[in-house]
């Protein structure tokens, strides 16, 4: 009982201290770096590490956490975050199966492209739906960062994964386990 | 797909849209409240520090050179102010002679807030502040820093906490009008980097480098006069109705503390 205690504290003050890092901190990195999404970096990386489909819902409660700090209608964030990180708890089950740091990069690259196209398809949708003028929207910078955001991300999680799998046992494929 | 997979893609997404719904109903106004509550005062804290050391990372002699950078940037700032506020007294003053119930408004009715978070969002360009709904703050009003700068607009007011969208944001639009012979006006765009973009420029009216930009007062909630930023470049293609102007904003983002949000104008 104590245990459960114990973790579920775990796990919200990680979710308090994602969002304060990605909310109050993130801007510190350099360009391009500050595109790093650490809050999907550290979901990702939960799903490596603990292989459990809980973590989407852990994401739901970090990206609701995001969502109340985000200038975009709420919802938008919340849909597509989830929707990307339980695609990529399945890609991690059946494809991305093999456990190394370029299924790692790919799993990320995937969920956070997958990522975007929910966003933007929903943002689109409201955008038409409230009749405004899709055309005045610099659909050239958002391409641009959506590039950077993925690029860095996908970067970061392989120098996390390298780094980390000398700690974490689970993490490395030499390790034989069931 | 297997059916089951189906089945709990259904009910993840149900659940998100009950949690969506249940947002714009207002169930779960108890629990954003107390989660804002949490964050806020300690994103407030550690931005406040991120500011700081980014303040000072590029100072060889942090002290003296950071007292002197921030006097002389302050004092930039004020010297534009009070130029443009000479040149549209000058012009208030002509109008008045011409009319006989003229009143001129140059008081606004403003709150003051602190940046508790910036760019929560990667592919946005926002600031975070620690006053909203309650404090009467409206999506669309216009944030300012120092006597007049233009930072951004309101984009999302919650109940103690709202979003600015800063001018370099790629959805940001601001009406503007340019300090020139002409009065050009156009719309400030941003999505550039650190630069915004003046767009639809009437092709034939002349704008040099350095003249500065305001706000044009032709949309609604932004008044007239608040400063946005001195051409850098013009843009002019052959046979094209309209011309382009790169603008270098007055205020550097990454060091923005406090603002002040105008909330309505008498």
């Amino acid at each position: 009982m104590l245990r459960i205690a114990l973790k579920c504290i775990l796990v919200i003050g990680s979710i308090f201290l994602l969002t304060f890092l990605q909310t109050s901190a993130s801007f510190l990195l350099p360009h391009p770096f500050v595109k790093i999404n650490i809050v999907f970096l550290a979901m990702i990386f939960a799903i490596l590490l603990y292989e459990s489909g809980n973590i989407v819902w852990i994401s739901a409660i970090a990206h609701f956490f995001i969502e109340l700090f985000a200038s975009t209608p709420f919802g938008i964030i919340l849909f597509s975050s989830t929707m990307s990180i339980l695609a990529a708890f399945w890609l991690y089950q059946t494809i991305f199966t093999n456990r190394s740091w370029y299924a790692a990069m790919a799993m990320t690259a995937i969920a956070l492209i997958m990522y975007r196209i929910l966003y933007l398809f929903i943002f689109i949708m409201i955008e038409i739906i409230t009749e405004a003028t899709l055309s005045l929207v610099n659909w050239g910078a958002i391409a641009k960062t959506i590039f950077w955001e993925v690029s860095m991300t996908t970067i970061a999680m392989g120098i996390l994964y390298v780094l980390l799998s000398g700690i974490f046992k689970k993490l490395n494929h030499h390790v034989i386990y069931s | 797909m297997r059916p089951s997979r189906i089945k709990k893609t259904g009910i993840v997404g149900t659940i998100i849209g009950l949690l969506i719904i249940f947002h714009y109903i207002g169930w779960l106004a108890p629990i954003e409240k107390a989660i804002i509550k949490i964050v806020s005062p300690t994103s407030e804290q550690i931005y406040s520090l991120g500011v700081s050391i980014e303040e000072r990372k590029n100072l060889n002699n942090p002290d003296e050179l950071y007292k002197a950078y921030k006097e002389l940037e302050k004092t930039y700032q004020e010297a534009q102010v009070d130029n443009v506020t000479q040149a549209l007294l000058q012009e208030e003053n002509e109008e008045l002679r011409q009319q006989l119930s003229f009143f001129a408004t140059s008081s606004y009715t403003h709150i003051g807030a602190e940046v508790i978070g910036r760019n929560i969002d990667p592919i946005a360009s926002t600031l975070t502040i620690n006053k909203g709904k309650e404090d009467h703050i409206e999506a669309g009003q216009p944030v300012i820093i120092g006597k007049g700068i233009l930072i951004g607009k309101i984009a999302r007011a919650n109940e103690k906490t709202a979003i600015i969208r800063l001018m370099n944001d790629s959805k940001s639009k601001i009406a503007g009008t340019i300090r020139n012979q002409d009065k050009s006006i156009g719309i400030v765009e941003g999505g550039y980097g650190i630069s915004v973009r003046m767009n639809f420029i009437p092709q034939n009216e002349k704008i040099d480098i350095d003249d500065i930009i305001v706000t044009s007062g032709l949309e609604e909630h932004v008044s007239r006069g608040l400063i946005i930023g001195t051409v850098e470049a013009i843009e002019k293609e052959a046979y094209q109705p309209f011309q382009r102007a790169i603008i270098t904003p007055t205020v550097r983002f990454n060091d923005i503390i406090t603002v002040s949000i105008i909330t309505g104008t008498p």
